[in-house]
C-alpha cells in the first residue's frame, strides 16, 4: 500500500505545486505529461480546482480592466486641462 | 473626411464623454498627472486623423481606449526597462501552515466558493474598484510584473528582457502575484457577498 501511495505522489503533484503549475499554464503551454498531472490532481482535489478557476477569471478581468475600469470615479481632468486639450483639437481640425 | 454634425466624430465629444475614463485609466497606469494628460491629448488627436479607420464594430469608448492603451504600451515599454533584484526569500513567499508537510493546502487555506458566477460577478458596480485596489495592494516589484503581463499584455520574454529576470523567477512572480491578488479578492469582496 505504502508503494501505491509513493508512486501516487511521483505521479500526482501536491497542491503547492499544482497551483504554481496552474498559474504558468496560464502563460505557457504545459507538457502533455504536466497538464496530465494537473488534470489528476484537480480532479481528486475541490480547493485547487476552484483555486483554478479563480485565478483564470482574475487573468482574464485583468486583460478587460482598461475599458470596464471604473475610472470615471477618480478625480478627473481638471478644467484646465479640458481646456487645453480641447483648444489643441479645435486648432487640428481647423488645420482640416 | 469626417462628418462635423455626427457627435460620434466630434473629438470635443470624445473628451466630454470619455476624457475623464481616459485621464482615469492613463492615471492608473502612469501614476503621472501631466504625463496622463498629455497621453488623452495625443489619443484624442491619433483618434481624429484615424477617424476614417474606425468601422464602428466597436464603441468609441472602445476604440478610444485601445488607442490610449497601445501608447501606454510603447511608454511602458520604454519606461519599464529598470532591472529588478528578487531575492529567493521575496519569491518563496507563504502563509505559515497554509500547506502540509507534504505540500497539500490546509483547509482553512483552501479557496472559498466565491457567491457568483465570475460573469456576473465583474457586473457588479465595486467589482473594478476592488480589483484594481487589489492589484495596488501586491508588493511593488511583484505588481509591477503582474501589471505589465495582464494589464498591459507584453509578452513573457519581452518582460523578462525589459526586467533583466530569468523565465522560472517570472513564472514565481507571477504565480505569487496571482496568488495574493485571488486571496485579496476573496477576502475584500468574494467573502463579503457569502
Amino acid at each position: 500500500m505504502k508503494i501505491v501511495e509513493r508512486l501516487m505522489f511521483l505521479v500526482i503533484p501536491s497542491c503547492r505545486e499544482t497551483q504554481k503549475l496552474q498559474s504558468r499554464n496560464l502563460d505557457e503551454k504545459l507538457s502533455l505529461w504536466r497538464r496530465s498531472s494537473l488534470w489528476m490532481h484537480c480532479v481528486m482535489c475541490g480547493w485547487c480546482r476552484r483555486y483554478g478557476k479563480q485565478i483564470k477569471f482574475l487573468n482574464r478581468v485583468c486583460r478587460d480592466l482598461p475599458e470596464c475600469g471604473n475610472f470615471e470615479k477618480g478625480e478627473g481632468l481638471s478644467d484646465e486641462a479640458k481646456g487645453r486639450i480641447e483648444k489643441c483639437l479645435c486648432e487640428e481640425k481647423d488645420k482640416g | 473626411m469626417t462628418e462635423i454634425n455626427n457627435p460620434e466624430s466630434d473629438p470635443g465629444v470624445w473628451l466630454k464623454d470619455h476624457g475623464d475614463h481616459l485621464y482615469g485609466y492613463a492615471m492608473y497606469r502612469l501614476r503621472d498627472k501631466h504625463m496622463a494628460e498629455d497621453m488623452v491629448q495625443e489619443t484624442l488627436l491619433s483618434a481624429w486623423k484615424a477617424f476614417d479607420k474606425f468601422e464602428g464594430r466597436s464603441s468609441v469608448k472602445t476604440w478610444l481606449t485601445t488607442i490610449l492603451h497601445n501608447k501606454i504600451v510603447d511608454f511602458v515599454r520604454k519606461a519599464a526597462r529598470q532591472k529588478l533584484v528578487f531575492s529567493g526569500e521575496d519569491l518563496d513567499h507563504e502563509m505559515p501552515g497554509e500547506f502540509s508537510e507534504t505540500g497539500h493546502i490546509n483547509m482553512e487555506f483552501g479557496a472559498k466558493q466565491w457567491p457568483l458566477r465570475p460573469d456576473d460577478m465583474a457586473q457588479r458596480g465595486d467589482f473594478w474598484r476592488v480589483l484594481m485596489q487589489c492589484i495596488d495592494h501586491l508588493p511593488k516589484d511583484t505588481g509591477e510584473v503582474f501589471r505589465l503581463r495582464e494589464v498591459d499584455g507584453l509578452s513573457t520574454e519581452e518582460i523578462c528582457e525589459l526586467k533583466g529576470i530569468e523565465k522560472n523567477n517570472f513564472w514565481v512572480i507571477l504565480h505569487r502575484a496571482r496568488k495574493g491578488l485571488r486571496a485579496c479578492m476573496e477576502s475584500n469582496w468574494g467573502g463579503r457577498h457569502n
